[in-house]
């Protein structure tokens, strides 16, 4: 029996926005329908997520507004300290550049890690797209500019071969090369969009973290943006965590997803079964109230 | 025995609603059959009397509620298919075990030959490669060739149906699941699908089909499991 070892591991990951109290365990949660402790007025980020991510796979994570998606995905990126868990990080890469890093990481809880191997992580091995487009890119550089600072944070240092991934993301992304040195500002939503796209792959991440992408922008833009997004992650065969409210999105991008409701994980499985043979009532809901 | 590929034991499914209020029923219950390699198996039984969902089951797109199904694995050995990894059963999926399901679903804006080809890149065959047998494919399938650039959710029926069929067999798979392939097929195109399915067995793959019509049933099924609508 041959198993692939997992890229990503995440163990009983908890995130409480408070000092929390004993009280919070089981005050909180999709039984009791409520995310803030009573008691102590702790929200619930998300609790005790636990899952495997695999190279080349794409899975999806869904819930309502205040489920827990972004929180979960932000502790991932790490946007802010977890109050609890384990993520650990397993990649084999021929890139001779990226062996110290990974020997670095092996085996390590890397929300236990220094904050340097942290970013190092952050910058080398993963990418975040955002819902707002804002949250990623500096609107007073150029387009351009946007997508050579990835590479500059991870430590590209030839200028050439900066300038060239930033033209070929540019034309990857289906935008006119000839604004490239524009500000963003003067883009629209969708262009902004694809920006920010190339900005996240613009240092060959091998992980690749979508919030609500196509959030806002209108049906065709959208359907443009995710059938991008399908195309380049078949092509370059990175992993992703894709987070939607959208079952239709959920659909088009992933193999396997996870549902969740006030910060747990209520239901997981391959992205037909959760669809058509949805098993807790709250799924059966969020299935049957898709458009 | 050695050339089991599929043993179905003692298998139930339940369904449990919640909406709009919370009910109960069962689409079977305490199903046993086994499947030997390299047979045609067909499912025969009244509208409702739960045949696609045991397909469904089959295929994991429905959880078992009780009972096994044990697959034998080219690349796992025999495993539980209910309790399988869900990894192993997607691995599964795209190198052994095909579905064709009773209505084509598929991601609109994707012409009918790269849903075709799909399959094939998926196991790195390369690009070209797919897409010429793709094409042939289709052709075979008698898919008029100035369709195959566009989505076949603009398609009639029955040409719908035959993308279908094609995108799940162009890839012989081991194990092939077919709901009702040919239920908005005229007489030609029915043909031509049965010569297609009775070569794939020739070649030693299995199948297990949901039919309405009871000669083509007769013409190519080894066995037929009868299903009883559920009391």
């Amino acid at each position: 029996m041959s198993t692939i070892k997992p890229l990503l591991s995440v163990r009983n990951l908890t995130k409480r926005f408070g000092p929390g109290c004993e009280d919070c365990e089981s005050l909180t949660g999709p039984t009791q329908n409520r995310n803030q402790c009573p008691t102590c007025k702790t929200i619930l980020g998300c609790g005790e997520v636990s899952f495997d991510l695999y190279p080349n796979e794409v899975l999806g994570i869904v819930g309502e507004s205040g489920s827990g998606k972004t929180t979960l995905l932000r502790a991932l990126h790490f946007d802010f300290e977890v109050t609890s868990g384990e993520m650990f990080f397993s990649y084999l890469s021929e890139n001779n550049e990226l062996t110290d890093l990974i020997k670095q990481i092996q085996d390590v809880n890397l929300f236990t890690t220094t904050n340097y191997v942290k970013r190092k992580v952050r910058n080398f091995l993963t990418g975040i797209i955002y819902q707002n487009p804002l949250m990623g890119i500096n609107l007073n550089i150029s387009a351009g500019g946007n997508i050579a600072e990835k590479m500059l944070m991870a430590e590209w240092r030839n200028l050439q071969t900066i300038r060239n991934r930033s033209k070929y993301l540019f034309q990857k992304t289906e935008m006119p090369l000839e604004r490239i040195d524009q500000s963003p500002k003067d883009f629209s939503g969708g262009m902004q969009q694809r920006v920010q796209i190339s900005k996240a792959l613009a240092s060959n991440p091998v992980l690749l973290f979508l919030d609500e992408v196509t959030t806002g922008l209108d049906l065709s833009v959208q359907a443009g943006v995710l059938d991008l997004i399908r195309n380049i992650q078949r092509e370059f065969r990175f992993s992703m965590i894709v987070i939607s409210h959208d079952f239709g999105v959920i659909r088009l991008l992933t193999e396997r997803c996870m549902v969740m409701k006030n910060g747990k994980v209520i239901e997981h499985g391959l992205t037909d079964q959760i669809l058509e043979d949805p098993v807790h009532p709250y799924t059966q809901l969020l299935v049957s109230s898709q458009l | 025995m050695n050339n089991i590929i599929l043993q179905v034991e003692n298998l139930e499914k339940k369904f449990e609603l919640y909406l709009p209020e919370k009910k109960v029923f069962f689409a079977f219950q305490n199903i046993n059959f086994n499947l030997y390699q390299g047979e045609f198996f067909s499912i025969s039984g009244p509208s409702g009397s739960g045949k696609s969902s045991l397909l469904k089951c089959l295929y994991r797109t429905y959880k078992t509620t009780k009972g096994s199904i044990f697959y034998r694995s080219s690349r796992y050995g025999i495993v539980d298919f209910t309790k399988l990894q869900e990894q192993s059963v997607l691995n599964i999926r795209s190198n052994e075990m095909s579905y064709v399901s009773q209505f084509l679903n598929v991601i609109p804006r994707i012409s009918a030959l790269n849903l075709v080809a799909e399959p094939l890149i998926r196991k790195n065959i390369p690009q070209g490669i797919a897409i010429e047998r793709a094409k042939e494919m289709l052709s075979r399938l008698n898919i008029p060739t100035n369709l195959f650039d566009s989505s076949p959710l603009t398609f009639s029926g029955g040409e719908k149906q035959r993308v279908n069929i094609a995108r799940a067999v162009i890839w012989n798979p081991s194990l092939l699941l077919l709901d009702e392939p040919t239920a908005s097929l005229d007489e030609k195109s029915e043909k031509i699908v049965k010569k297609i399915l009775v070569t794939m067995k020739k070649s030693g793959s299995t199948l297990i089909g949901i039919f309405h019509n009871k000669k083509l049933i007769n013409q190519i099924s080894d066995r037929v499991f009868l299903f009883r609508k559920e009391e």
